[in-house]
């Protein structure tokens, strides 16, 4: 009979809890899916208006990352400004006859999605 | 959810539902040409923010805001919508987070935002990203640029300047709860327990060979001394003695142990049991505790000579008189350590260490000072290297003590699964030692013809740490052996 090792229990789980799908999502676009949390200066109030003269005031507005716990790591300032640098097609790399890292990627890259019931909608800018 | 920059207390979280209004939503969200068409938009481009813009339904602000005009300053328009989404969209109800590719998903938010994100504040600032935070990051071979992070993306946006990773769509596995009965806590505890795994598996797999780790590891230990030195001075191992083990069962061994003390019952050196060598075999790679030990322990006297004022460090070079004259009047029992010993208990701990976390599959520092570790280590100092009368293949007894192994080996090529360590530890220790014979011509950065041949061992063939510990572990010829 087969050993139900933590791991094949684990997986099993796993299996049983989450749908799996897999799709093409282009680079420009994972800002706009990530979750934000907005600056202290913006007050939360339940009927907003768009109002043209608040498109300066956005422009002081900060935008503040947010991940669901789902990955066991925890982020290396250095490490990301290393993949950044990459990204950006290693620019300052200063030599020609030493190697850089690839200006590629893999396809390892796993998501979790959820449903934020929650939206921006109701927050209204500089609340006086 | 929790920042994405982390900080080291971070206890201030935000809550976010997870569960859609249906149980079919992300399955027909994900499967619908409007939705697919928006992961695939370039959203850097004039058209692609105007999708963006109204899949998002805030194409009337974002109108008011570009007024028909095409702007020098494309990435400072991007942000701006990215904003624009964020506090007015009514619906962005969508959120992700990677379980694999945390630092993909971060070095994405940056380049696009431009922002240097640092662990302070967790604010994206457009602009705010600089060279000097590329060079404070350790970027291999920087050099400084005119051109700035701002202006080498305006010109990727602006198809100017190859950058596939910021072009290029990306192929992503998507996880989702398939109904509203998950356990969502647990849920997650299984996502970051599959994520820790499947890293630890690419950390592995991506890991240097056993013979190349050992390799390394030696080569480290002959930095410690001098080839001139090596080759020229014999010190001497005044106080410190050995008696050869004979064939003995645990049960009289143990007996003897009670009534005169193991370090007095099998008549191993002092130094075995001192502080400094405690600590060390806890963790031998640490150098600061590797030069605490030698500095006291290491002799201060040779044969062939002072050093004026100091120790005279490990590994030693092997000759003749070493083996012979150096180690006393021999009365069949006892005598005075060798420079093999020595070494021995130099490069023994780094080897177990080394062995054990490949075999374990573990991260070395995990194992630093565990119990399994540390008293193999001790069997193998005292009673596994050289310090064995006939029959030479056999182990002590102490072995079961040591070791807490239930099964009876007798022999040291029956040694099987992590216990292979003690063979292969005592074989290349012996390697190593001969390696350091006979070698009036070594240059001054040392060299020996065991770390040569480890380097070269996985060239060109597939050669598994499993086939490396069976070849050195195992004598299948014993039978003959003992004929001859």
């Amino acid at each position: 009979m087969k050993v139900a090792t933590i791991t094949s229990s684990i997986k099993k789980q796993y299996d049983e809890s989450f749908e799996k799908n897999t799709v093409r999502i282009h680079p420009t676009i994972i800002p706009f899916l990530t979750s934000m949390n907005l600056s202290h200066s913006v007050k939360q109030c339940k009927n907003i208006k768009w109002n043209k003269n608040d498109i300066e005031k956005i422009g002081q507005i900060q935008l503040r990352p947010l991940m669901a716990p789902v990955n066991h790591n925890s982020l290396d300032n250095n490490k990301t400004l290393n993949i950044v640098h990459t990204m950006l097609g290693n620019f300052c790399h200063g030599s020609k006859d030493k190697i850089s890292h690839m200006e590629d990627m893999g396809n390892d890259t796993q998501m979790f999605i959820g449903y934020n019931d929650k939206v921006c909608f109701v927050i209204k800018l500089f609340n006086a | 959810m929790i920042r994405l920059n982390p900080k080291k207390n971070q206890t201030k979280t935000v809550t976010h539902t997870i569960f859609p209004p249906t149980d079919d939503y992300f399955s027909t969200l994900l499967s619908s040409k409007e939705f697919q068409n928006l992961l695939e938009t370039d959203a850097t481009t004039s058209i692609g923010m105007k999708n963006v813009a109204e899949y998002y339904k805030v194409d009337h602000i974002w109108n008011a805001f570009v007024k028909g005009t095409i702007s020098e300053n494309p990435a400072g328009e991007y942000f701006m919508l990215l904003k624009i989404v964020k506090i007015f969209s009514p619906n962005d109800n969508l959120w992700i987070s990677f379980v694999e590719g945390l630092h993909r998903h971060a070095g994405i938010l940056i380049s696009l935002t431009c922002s240097k994100f640092d662990y302070e504040d967790n604010n994206l600032t457009h602009d705010s990203l600089k060279n000097v935070h590329f060079k404070h990051a350790g970027v291999p071979h920087f050099k400084e640029c005119k051109l700035s992070p701002i202006s080498v993306l305006n010109s990727i946006i602006k198809k100017e300047y190859d950058a596939p990773m910021l072009k290029n769509l990306m192929q992503v596995q998507v996880l989702y709860p398939k109904n509203k009965t998950v356990n969502i806590a647990s849920a997650m505890k299984n996502l970051r327990e599959m994520s820790q795994w499947i890293s630890t598996n690419k950390k592995i797999s991506a890991e240097p060979t056993i013979s190349t780790r050992i390799s390394e590891d030696l080569s480290q230990i002959l930095t410690l001394s001098r080839a001139s030195d090596r080759n020229s001075l014999r010190p001497k191992f005044n106080k410190e003695t050995i008696v050869y083990q004979t064939d003995m069962d645990l049960k009289s061994f143990e007996k003897k142990c009670t009534a005169e003390g193991e370090k007095c019952a099998a008549g191993f050196p002092n130094m075995l049991t001192s502080e400094e060598y405690s600590n060390y075999i806890k963790d031998p790679f640490n150098m600061e505790i590797t030069r605490a030990l030698l500095l006291k322990k290491s002799p201060q006297e040779t044969y062939t000579g002072h050093r004026a004022g100091g120790r005279h460090l490990p590994p030693y070079g092997i000759s003749f008189k070493s083996l012979t004259e150096d180690v006393g009047v021999f009365d069949g029992k006892m005598r005075k350590i060798d420079v093999r010993h020595f070494n021995a208990y130099i490069i023994v701990p780094r080897i177990v260490y080394t062995l054990s976390a490949k075999l374990k599959k573990e991260p070395l520092h995990n194992l630093l000072g565990k119990t399994d570790e540390v008293q193999l280590i001790k069997f193998i100092t005292r009673y596994g290297y050289a310090t064995r009368g006939q029959p030479f293949c056999k182990l002590h007894c102490a072995y079961e003590k040591y070791t807490n192994n239930i099964n009876s080996v007798n022999f040291v090529n029956n040694c099987d699964d992590w216990h292979r360590i003690i063979p292969v530890t005592v074989f290349l220790v012996m390697l190593f030692n001969a390696c350091l014979m006979y070698q009036p011509n070594e240059p001054d950065n040392g060299k020996n013809l065991l770390i040569t041949a480890l380097q070269g061992f996985d060239y060109g063939i597939s050669f598994t740490d499993e086939t490396f510990m069976n070849t050195l572990s195992k004598y299948f010829g014993l039978i003959k052996l003992f004929v001859i």
